[in-house]
C-alpha cells in the first residue's frame, strides 16, 4: 500500500474527526436514500437523487469555506455541531414531516443539503487548520484517505450492522451523538485566537448537542414502534391524515392498495370479489332497490356495484371522513377504481357519525343497506356493532328490506364474527351468515339481516358484468365448511354499548392468530 | 411533569392543524349568587302570608324526591316549594347539557323499594323479568370503556395501571377479597353490615366499631399500606365525599366498596352504573317534569318558626319578603342550615369542591386509550373529568369535560375560604395546567372553561358519624320532617331520595292522609 501517511502526530484529535465527520456524513446520507426508498418508492431514483443533491450540496459547502477567514477551529466546532444536530435528527424528522406535511419530497432535499454544505464545509476548513503542522502534500494525503476510509466504515456498517440492529431513526440520533462528540473534543484544541468566554461558549454547545441527542436516542424506542405501524411493503402513493384516521394508498405493478390506521381496506387485485360478495346479496334478498343507504364504505366500491341494479334511485352513503370521500370523489386514479361512482346523480355522500345520524333518520325508510365499517379494533369502532346500533338500524328499514354487515373473518377473528351475529340476531332481524374468500383478507365473513323475514340472496337475478358471483357460487357462500363453524359459541355474545364485548373478542382473536403464527 | 413523548405529540398535533394560533379561552365563575344569597343576611319587612299544607325546602335531590313522593300518593292538597338557587337539582344540575356534580348512579340494591320505585317511574327500569331482576334502559347503562387512568406515561383503560408491581397487585386482590367479604356479612339484626341506603345498614355495634376509626387506621391495621390500594382507597374517598381516608370512617370508606350488591342476578352487570350525558341532571329534570307544584327559585329561607299547629317559613325571593305558613315542613336543606332555627343533634360538615366545565372542539388526545366516559388521573390535584360525549354514542366529537376537584388537602373551611375570592383566570390556569400533563393539545380544543364552587358540596362521613346507628333518625320538631343527604353522612341521590321519600311519607301521614304502600 503506497502513498500511506506516517503515523498521526499531535493534531490526532482532528484527525480521528476527520473519520467520523466522513463516516456521519455517508450515514446520515444513506439514511435520507433509504427513508425516500421506504416512503416513495423506486429506489433507484430516490438514491440517485439524494447522494446528488448531497454531493453537490458538498461542493457548495467546499466553496463556501473560503468565506470563512478568522477563527477558524472554533467555526469548525460551531458547523460540527450543526452538522450533528441536523443529521442527528434526519431520520425521525423526516419521519415525522411524511405524516404530517404535503411538502415532504422538498423538505427531504432541503435537509440532505443542509448536511451536504455542513459536511462540505468541514473538510477545506480542517485542512486549513492543520497546514501549520504538515506539509501540504502529506496532509491532503491523510485527509483524503481517512475522508475515504470513513466512507468505506459507513457503507459497510449501514447495511451489516447498523440497519438491522438500530433502525434508522436511532442510527441517525447515534451519528449526530457522534459528530457532537467529536466537535466536544476539538474543543480541547482550540488555540489562543479563541478568547476564553468563547471557549467554554463553544463546550456548551456541543455538550448540548449531546444531551438533546442523547435524550431523543433514549426516547426513539416508542417512535420507533409507532412509525413501524406506518410502513408498508408496497411504496406509498398517496397518504392523508384527518382528525379521524390516517388514510395510506400504496401502489406496485396494478395492484393499488388502501390502508385505515395500518389496516388493508382493499387491493384492487381482489376487491371485486370482497364488494360483489357485500353487495348483491343483499340487494337480490330485498323486496325493493330504489332507496339503499351504505354505512361507512367511504371508497365508494360497494356503491360502484350497488349501481349495477337499475332499479336504484336513490343511494345515500354515510362516512364519517370527509378526506375519504373527498379523495375517492376527486383524484381521478381512484375514480378510476371505483368507477366514479360518488360522482353519480344518484349517490349523495353524508359525512357524519353513522351511529348519530340513524338517530335522526325517520323510521322505515330503507329499501336496502350496507354495513361496511373497518374492523371493530377500538371502542369507537365497536360502537358501530353493538345492539344499539342494530336497533336504530333496522327502525330506519322499509317493511321487507335486508341489510349486511361486513362482520370480520369467521377464518381468524371466530369470536368476533359470531358475536356480530349474534349481535344483529338479538335486535330481531333474521339472520343468514355467509362468507367469501378474498385472498388479500382471507376467508371473510358477513351476515345477511331481514328486516322481517329471513332474508332470500336467491329471490332475484343477479346484475350483468360481475367477474366472481353468479347464482352457482352464490349458494356456496352460505355453506359454511366444519372449520368455519368450530369458532361458533352454543351462546352467541351480544355486543352493547355498556359492555362492548365485541372489541375485546377481535383483540382476543389476533392475539392468539399472532401466536401461532 | 410533561413528559417528552406527550409534548413530541402536541407539537405534531398543532402542527398538522396548519399551525394556526390558540384562541385564548374565555369563561367565568358560575353560581356565585347563589353563595352571596345564602349568606346575605338582609331583613325586609314581611309582605303577604300564603298558606299550604306543605312547604318543601330546597329543590335538590332530596326535595324533589318529597315532591315526587307526594304526587305519587295522589296528594291533592297546597304545596309550595322554594329553592335558594337559580336553578334546581342543588349538586346534582345538569341543563348544560352537563354535569355540574354528581354525574351517575348505582344499580338499586333489592332492598331499595324507594330507589327502584322512582328509577322505574322515570323509564330508567323499564321492567321486571320474571325472577325480579329489573331491565334497564340501555341507553342509560354507562357506555363501554367506563374508566381509564392517566398513569404519568398513558392513558388505560380500568382505574389501575396495566402493570402493577407483584405486591402491589396482591395487595389490591387482598383489598378486593375483604370488600367482597364484608359485602356478604350480615349483622346480629340480620341486615348487612353495609347497605344503601345508609339506613339499611346493621346496627350491630360489631360493625358500628369501625366508624369510630379512620379508614387510613383501618388500612394500615390490615397491612394495606401499598401505594395501589391506598390509591384506590383515597380515590373513592375523594370521589364520593370530597374527603381523604385520614378524616373519613373505616365505615364510610368500606361502604363505598362494600355496599353496592345488586341482585346476585344482576352481577352480570358487574360495576356498572347508570349515567346520561347530562349526569344526574337527567334525573332532577325527570323529577321536577312529575311534580305538579313549580319551585320558585332564587328563593332563601330566612326564618323558620315551629308552632304547635303549624311552621312559619320567612322568605326572601328577590326584593319580596313574604311568609309561608305550612301544616308541615320538609326541610330539604343542610341540617347545619336547619340547625339555625331549630335542634338538630348532629350536623356533618359537607366538603368543598371546584367544579370546572371545558367546552371543547374536540376530545383532548394523549398516548393510550383515546376515550373514556371518566377519565381519571394520577399525580394531579383533581380527580379527572367526564366527557358528556360519551354517553351520547359520539364518543369523540364536541364535548363538555367535567371535571372535578374537591378541596381535601385542608379543613373544609379552609377550602371555602380559599375558593371565595379566588378569580376566574387562576381558577381556569389550575384547571387546564393539571390536565396539561396527559393533554397536550388541550389549549388548541378548549373554548370555554366555567368555573363553580360548591363551598358545601359533598357530606363527609367524618370518624365516628356512623357510630350510632340512630344518629340520623332525627326529627327537630314534630312538623319538621329532615330531607337532606347529610342525614346520611354521604351525598348520594340513593340517599337524597331516600329521606325526601321518607319524609314525604311522614308529612303525608301528619295530614292523616298516609299512603298505602311504604316505600321508606
Amino acid at each position: 500500500m503506497r502513498g500511506v501517511p506516517p503515523p498521526l502526530p499531535l493534531g490526532g484529535v482532528l484527525y480521528v474527526s476527520v473519520l467520523a465527520i466522513a463516516t456521519c456524513g455517508l450515514v446520515y446520507e444513506l439514511c435520507a436514500g433509504a427513508l425516500a426508498t421506504y416512503l416513495l418508492g423506486n429506489s433507484v431514483t430516490q438514491f440517485s437523487l439524494v447522494i446528488g443533491t448531497y454531493l453537490s450540496a458538498m461542493g457548495v459547502g467546499s466553496y463556501l469555506s473560503r468565506y470563512v477567514e478568522r477563527d477558524l477551529l472554533a467555526r469548525f466546532v460551531e458547523v460540527e455541531v450543526v452538522v450533528a444536530l441536523v443529521g442527528g435528527v434526519s431520520a425521525p424528522l423526516l419521519f415525522a414531516l411524511f405524516a404530517w406535511s404535503p411538502a415532504f419530497r422538498a423538505l427531504l432535499y432541503a435537509l440532505v443539503a443542509l448536511i451536504g454544505i455542513g459536511v462540505g464545509l468541514e473538510l477545506p476548513l480542517l485542512i486549513r487548520i492543520l497546514e501549520r503542522q504538515a506539509a501540504l502534500k502529506d496532509l491532503v494525503a491523510r485527509v483524503m484517505f481517512l475522508d475515504y476510509v470513513g466512507a468505506l466504515l459507513a457503507s459497510v456498517l449501514f447495511p451489516a450492522v447498523l440497519v438491522p440492529r438500530l433502525g434508522l431513526l436511532r442510527t441517525t440520533l447515534a451519528f449526530g451523538l457522534l459528530n457532537a462528540a467529536v466537535a466536544l473534543a476539538a474543543t480541547s484544541v482550540l488555540g489562543e485566537e479563541t478568547a476564553p468566554r468563547a471557549r467554554s461558549r463553544l463546550r456548551v454547545l456541543a455538550f448540548g448537542a449531546m444531551v438533546l441527542l442523547a435524550g431523543a436516542f433514549a426516547g426513539s424506542a416508542a417512535w420507533e414502534h409507532r412509525i413501524e405501524a406506518d410502513l408498508f411493503a408496497d411504496p406509498v402513493v398517496l397518504r392523508a391524515t384527518s382528525p379521524y384516521q390516517h388514510l395510506t394508498i400504496t401502489s406496485r405493478g396494478g395492484d393499488t392498495r388502501l390502508f385505515i390506521d395500518g389496516q388493508l381496506q382493499f387491493s384492487t387485485v381482489d376487491e371485486y370479489r370482497y364488494h360483489e360478495a357485500l353487495v348483491h346479496p343483499v340487494m337480490a334478498a330485498s323486496r325493493r332497490r330504489e332507496r339503499v343507504l351504505v354505512l361507512g364504505g367511504g371508497d365508494g366500491l360497494a356503491v360502484r356495484e350497488i349501481l349495477r341494479w337499475p332499479e336504484v334511485r336513490q343511494v345515500v352513503l354515510v362516512d364519517l371522513d370527509p378526506q375519504m370521500t373527498k379523495l375517492f370523489s376527486s383524484r381521478p386514479e381512484l375514480e378510476a377504481i371505483n368507477a366514479d361512482s360518488l360522482n353519480d346523480p344518484r349517490v349523495t355522500v353524508v359525512n357524519d357519525d353513522a351511529f348519530l345520524w340513524l338517530q335522526q333518520q325517520a323510521p322505515g325508510g330503507w329499501d336496502a343497506v350496507v354495513v361496511d365499517f373497518p374492523d371493530p379494533n377500538d371502542y369507537g369502532l365497536g360502537k358501530l356493532y353493538t345492539a344499539q346500533f342494530y336497533r336504530l338500524l333496522r327502525r330506519a328499514m322499509a317493511p321487507g328490506a335486508a341489510a349486511v354487515v361486513q362482520a370480520t373473518s369467521p377464518m381468524w377473528s371466530p369470536g368476533a364474527y359470531w358475536c356480530i351475529v349474534g349481535t344483529v340476531a338479538a335486535e330481531g332481524f333474521s339472520v343468514r351468515p355467509y362468507h367469501a374468500y378474498v385472498p388479500a383478507f382471507g376467508e371473510w365473513g358477513f351476515v345477511l339481516a331481514g328486516r322481517d323475514a329471513a332474508p332470500d340472496p336467491e329471490a332475484g337475478p343477479m346484475p350483468e358484468g360481475l367477474r366472481f358471483l353468479d347464482r352457482d357460487v352464490l349458494r356456496t357462500l352460505f355453506v359454511f365448511p366444519q372449520d368455519l363453524q368450530r369458532g361458533r359459541p352454543a351462546d352467541l355474545p351480544v355486543n352493547r354499548l355498556d359492555n362492548q364485548v365485541l372489541v375485546r373478542l377481535y383483540e382476543q382473536d389476533w392475539r392468539k392468530l399472532q401466536g401461532y403464527r | 411533569m410533561i413528559t417528552r413523548r406527550g409534548l413530541l405529540a402536541g407539537v405534531l398535533a398543532t402542527g398538522c392543524a396548519g399551525g394556526e394560533r390558540t384562541p385564548p379561552v374565555v369563561g367565568e365563575i358560575v353560581g356565585r349568587s347563589d353563595a352571596e344569597r345564602g349568606h346575605a343576611s338582609g331583613s325586609g319587612a314581611v309582605a303577604g302570608s300564603e298558606r299550604v299544607d306543605v312547604a318543601i325546602l330546597g329543590a335538590g335531590i332530596g326535595g324533589l324526591s318529597a315532591a315526587w313522593r307526594l304526587r305519587r300518593a295522589g296528594f291533592d292538597g297546597t304545596v309550595a316549594h322554594v329553592e335558594l338557587g337559580d336553578r334546581i337539582g342543588g349538586t346534582a344540575q345538569g341543563d348544560g347539557g352537563f354535569p355540574w356534580g354528581a354525574h351517575y348512579v348505582t344499580l338499586p340494591n333489592p332492598g331499595a323499594a324507594h330507589y327502584r320505585a322512582i328509577l322505574a317511574d322515570l323509564g330508567v327500569i323499564t321492567g321486571f323479568d320474571p325472577d325480579g331482576r329489573p331491565r334497564f334502559d340501555d341507553r342509560a347503562l354507562c357506555y363501554a370503556p367506563q374508566e381509564r387512568l392517566w398513569d404519568g406515561q398513558r392513558w388505560t383503560e380500568g382505574l389501575l395501571p396495566e402493570t402493577l408491581a407483584p405486591q402491589d397487585a396482591a395487595q389490591v386482590a387482598a383489598f378486593e377479597a375483604l370488600c367482597r367479604a364484608w359485602r356478604d356479612r350480615r349483622g346480629a339484626d340480620g341486615l348487612r353490615a353495609f347497605d344503601i341506603p345508609v339506613a339499611h345498614s346493621s346496627a350491630d355495634p360489631a360493625f358500628r366499631e369501625l366508624a369510630r376509626i379512620s379508614f387510613a387506621d383501618w388500612l394500615a391495621a390490615q397491612g394495606l399500606d401499598g401505594w395501589a390500594v391506598r390509591w384506590l382507597a383515597r380515590y373513592a374517598v375523594r370521589d364520593d365525599f370530597g374527603s381523604e381516608p385520614e378524616a373519613v370512617s373505616a365505615w364510610a370508606g368500606l361502604h363505598y366498596h362494600c355496599a353496592r350488591a345488586p341482585d346476585p342476578a344482576m352481577r352480570d352487570l358487574g360495576t356498572q352504573v347508570l349515567t346520561w350525558p347530562q349526569g344526574n341532571g337527567w334525573l332532577v329534570a325527570a323529577l321536577a317534569a312529575r311534580s305538579p307544584w313549580p319551585v320558585a327559585t332564587g328563593a332563601v329561607v330566612r326564618q323558620l318558626e315551629a308552632e304547635d299547629e303549624q311552621v312559619r317559613v320567612v322568605v326572601v325571593q328577590g326584593e319580596r319578603t313574604r311568609e309561608i305558613v305550612a301544616r308541615t315542613v320538609i326541610a330539604a336543606l343542610p341540617s347545619r342550615v336547619v340547625a339555625r332555627w331549630l335542634p338538630v343533634a348532629t350536623v356533618p360538615d359537607l366538603a368543598p369542591w371546584r367544579i370546572a366545565a371545558l367546552h371543547v372542539d374536540r376530545l383532548p388526545s394523549g398516548p393510550g386509550l383515546a376515550f373514556a366516559w371518566d377519565s381519571v388521573l394520577l399525580g394531579a390535584r383533581g380527580l379527572g373529568y367526564v366527557s358528556n360525549a360519551h354517553q351520547t354514542g359520539a364518543f369523540r366529537g364536541p364535548a363538555v369535560l367535567t371535571y372535578y376537584d374537591p378541596l381535601s388537602g385542608g379543613l373544609p373551611a379552609d377550602g371555602r375560604r380559599a375558593l371565595l375570592g379566588a378569580a376566574w383566570a387562576d381558577e381556569a390556569d389550575l384547571v387546564l395546567a393539571d390536565l396539561a400533563p396527559a393533554h397536550p393539545d388541550l389549549r388548541a380544543v378548549v373554548r370555554r372553561v366555567d368555573v363553580r364552587h360548591w363551598g358545601h358540596g359533598t357530606t363527609i362521613p367524618a370518624v365516628g358519624l356512623h357510630a350510632d346507628p340512630g344518629w340520623h333518625h332525627v326529627q327537630p320538631h314534630p312538623r319538621v320532617w329532615l330531607a337532606h343527604t347529610d342525614r346520611s353522612g354521604m351525598s348520594l341521590f340513593e340517599e337524597a331520595s331516600w329521606h325526601g321519600v321518607r319524609a314525604a311519607e311522614g308529612a303525608l301521614a301528619q295530614l292523616g292522609r298516609p299512603p298505602a304502600e311504604r316505600l321508606c
